[in-house]
């Protein structure tokens, strides 16, 4: 057969074997086995640029020096031992230095995956046979993948970070050196809107020095390249500034900038400031880059409005409580002066009271003597005069000791303890004959006991006992019955529960009529004609009076014509 | 089968030289600090390994598989979890962002596979005082059962799978794996022999 094709099959397999190593989108190297370059097919020469012609026979160090000082020496020694090794882009960079099969790849060399393993003939090693992959692009492609992955990192840090802060503001001067170093950043600028909206304010800064800072403290809308973004309310881009020549450029120029970029910061539309970026070395922004600053400006656009909210929301409520501390003040002021005033009433009139009795005792004792003296020399009518002038002076009389019970209310305190109303009551029906005849009075048993300060009360079941007797009508015999009951109250729900005795006086008298129910308790408030019953007009006014000193209340339930009954109800002994 | 305790020993050892000779060259390569430990050491038939194996390691496995030849010839390998595999191509390349094994981890892969590999083989090579030769390394993301079936397929031979546990530890963190030397019943024979009059030199000493 070898005969028929005219070619050895040694010779044919050689014929092949050259044909794909020139084929081979692979580096194929082989040495012997003293590491002489013995093949260098055609995708080394071109990627090498070292002809097969200028290579061969020579010793693989001598051609490639720098194997030796990065230790690669090894594997081509491992591989005459018959080992075989794999060397990795991530680890090896390269075995060979060549130029990278891509433009912009960001390698200095191409990047390589390599195996190195024995060449065998007839079970003996006779050098070694090496295959270089060029693995660049996937290796760029990856560095993208990394850099994106990096940047969604990034942006998810900076947008937790800037919604969980308390501060944005703060917050979003700490997170620009971070974002600067991390995208490359060699300056940046954040400024804002003022609130005239016509200036912005460097709110914070990175990258420069702090009497650039000051000096850029404030800029009017459409100077530099913040002021001409905001301005505009648009992205603005400037690319190899030091070669420009225009006005607004000059700032940035005057800084070593080489390109800038500057994003308007929108809330809900509203300009609120703006953020820039600066370069020293390069002289324009990848698009990457303009997206990415793009993207960051919008979050901390969002931040800072939050900010601004938060602010605004926190002086709402500072105005809101200064004023209601201003409010309370007055409120306070008013009460004060109300309560000077009243006391000096309440003065006043007690001392007129007061003053007004000794000169009132003089005309009654004159009076009085005046009738003992004169009794046959007074006609009829002076007698009639006489008497009126007794009637007029008795009233007047009541009506200042009533006036003086009243103002000592408000001045005399004596300690809350619980009263007997058996003895009380008692003590009371003693000192009025009209209540002592028997029949009129009747006391149900059993008395529940209030906390109270006996003279106060006393004086309110005095009164209240007194009025009770006196308005009943012409020729009806007065009844009064006396009794208590006990009241449990809750206030709200979850409050504890408090005890009350009210204390009933109910009379079978002319009765008020519910009209009238508010304007009783009131001072120098009467209902009858002053001729059908006497009184000044005082009594229940000092029993409600007392009842509030006591922390009590007081009440009716009467109708015209069908009796009285009046109540007052104090807390209970046992609460 | 079973080892006794003696040779148990042995091959841990033995084992444990190889094994200080590939951390020592991955610390070189990856400028961390690793260790390679192998604390268990145990012989099954191969038919038994999967089961074996499969107590431990579940879903996909990452395997670099290596076959060596010579005197004495088998199938070198060194398995990982795809979890394990991911955290290791990580902490070895600085990566952090890697989400799954793409070529450029599964080549890293290979690369540490390939240098554990050697030097455990390396080492029974010397012992046995043999020259073995290896064929190029293989990256193989599957199953368990479906890597193992792949190589008991077409043996006509008694076959043995040698498995050594075996435990990373770099910059804080521990990845386990194994290492599954698969040899026919005579090569296996000659290992433990050999290893018998190694452990005696030894004790001679």
């Amino acid at each position: 057969m070898e005969k028929e094709s005219g070619i050895s099959s040694e010779a044919m397999g050689h014929a092949v074997l050259a044909w794909m190593q020139d084929l081979s989108p692979q580096g194929i190297c082989v040495t012997d086995n003293e590491l002489r370059i013995r093949g260098w097919n055609s995708w080394l020469e071109l990627n090498s640029g070292m002809e097969k012609k200028n290579v061969l026979g020579k010793n693989l160090f001598q051609v490639f020096p720098d194997l030796e000082t990065r230790c690669l020496d090894a594997y081509f020694n491992k591989a005459l031992a018959g080992g075989v090794s794999i060397l990795s882009a991530a680890f090896h960079g390269h075995l060979f230095p060549f130029t990278p099969s891509i433009a912009d790849s960001g390698f200095s060399s191409m990047q390589q995956t390599v195996r190195i393993a024995p060449l065998i003939h007839a079970d003996e090693i006779v050098g070694t046979i090496t295959i270089v992959e060029d693995v660049t692009e996937r290796e760029h492609h990856n560095a993208l993948l990394r850099k994106q992955y990096e940047r969604q990192e990034l942006f998810s840090w900076v947008l937790s970070h800037l919604l969980e802060s308390t501060d944005p503001e703060k917050m979003v001067k700490e997170i620009f050196p971070q974002i600067s170093v991390h995208i490359g950043m060699d300056a940046y600028f954040n400024f804002l809107l003022d609130e005239g909206g016509t200036r912005l304010r460097l709110h914070s800064a990175g990258g420069v020095a702090n009497d650039v800072q000051e000096k850029f403290g404030t800029i009017e809308l459409g100077e530099n390249l913040s002021g001409t973004c905001a301005l505009e309310r648009r992205t603005v881009i400037w690319s190899e500034i030091q070669r420009s020549h225009e006005a607004k450029a000059q700032g940035a120029k005057s800084l070593g900038f080489t390109a800038c970029i500057c994003h308007p910061l929108l809330a809900q539309g509203k300009l609120i400031g703006t953020l820039a970026f600066a370069l020293r070395k390069r002289n324009q922004f990848e698009p990457d880059e303009v997206e990415f600053t793009r993207v960051i400006a919008q979050y901390v656009g969002i931040a800072l409005e939050r900010s601004q909210n938060l602010n605004a929301l926190n002086r709402a409520k500072e105005k809101l409580r200064s004023h209601a501390e201003l409010l309370e003040k007055e409120v306070q002021e008013r009460t004060r002066e109300l309560l000077d005033s009243l006391n000096e009433l309440q003065t006043f009139s007690y001392s007129l009271a007061h003053d007004v009795r000794a000169p009132l005792r003089h005309v009654r004792g004159y009076v009085e003597a005046m009738v003992e003296d004169g009794q046959g020399e007074l006609t009829a009518k002076s007698r009639e005069y006489i008497d009126l002038i007794l009637k007029s002076i008795f009233r007047l009389d009541s009506l200042t000791e009533d006036i003086l019970t009243y103002g000592q209310l408000s001045q005399i305190a004596s300690p809350k303890t619980p009263v007997h109303l058996d003895d009380l009551l008692k003590d009371i029906i003693s000192l009025n004959p009209a209540l002592e005849v028997p029949g009129v009075v009747t006391i149900a048993m059993p008395l529940h006991t209030p906390i109270a300060e006996r003279p106060l009360l006393s004086q309110c079941l005095t009164n209240l006992l007194d009025n009770a007797v006196k308005f009943v009508p012409a020729g009806v015999a007065p009844r009064i019955v006396v009794r208590t009951e006990l009241k449990t109250e809750k206030a709200n729900a979850g409050t504890a529960e408090s005890h009350w005795v009210r204390i009933y006086v109910e009379d079978n008298g002319i009765g008020i009529s519910s009209e009238y129910h508010d304007r009783i308790f009131g001072i120098f408030e009467r209902l009858g004609r002053e001729g059908d019953f006497p009184g000044t007009g005082i009594g229940l006014a000092i029993v409600t009076k007392a009842m509030q000193r006591m922390g009590g209340r007081v009440g009716l339930s009467s109708e015209s014509g069908q009796g009285a009954k009046f109540w007052i109800e104090l807390p209970a002994r046992d609460s | 089968m079973d080892l006794s305790s003696m040779q148990s020993d042995a091959l841990t050892e033995l084992i444990n030289i190889g094994n200080a000779r590939a951390a020592s060259a991955l610390s070189d390569l990856t400028g961390h600090r690793i260790t390679l430990e192998v604390p268990k050491v145990s012989i099954h038939k191969i038919e038994e390994v999967g089961e074996f194996l499969s107590r431990t390691i579940s879903g996909e496995v990452a395997s670099v598989h290596q076959v060596f030849s010579g005197p004495v010839g088998g199938n070198g390998l060194l398995l990982l979890d795809q979890e394990a595999a991911l955290i290791l191509t990580r902490l070895l390349t600085n990566n952090e962002s890697g989400r799954s094994l793409d070529a450029s981890a599964k080549e890293v892969l290979t690369e540490v596979g390939n240098i554990v590999l050697s030097a455990c083989l390396g080492v029974f090579g010397k012992l046995l005082q043999v020259q073995v030769t290896f064929a190029v390394p293989r990256l193989h993301v599957e199953s368990i059962h479906k890597l193992l079936s792949s190589l008991t397929v077409g043996r006509e031979e008694l076959h043995y799978a040698l498995t050594v546990q075996s435990k990373f530890t770099l910059r804080n963190s521990d990845i386990g794996g194994y290492l599954v030397i698969i040899l026919g019943v005579t090569s296996l024979d000659r290992l433990l022999e050999e290893l018998g009059h190694w452990e005696k030199r030894q004790l001679e000493d």
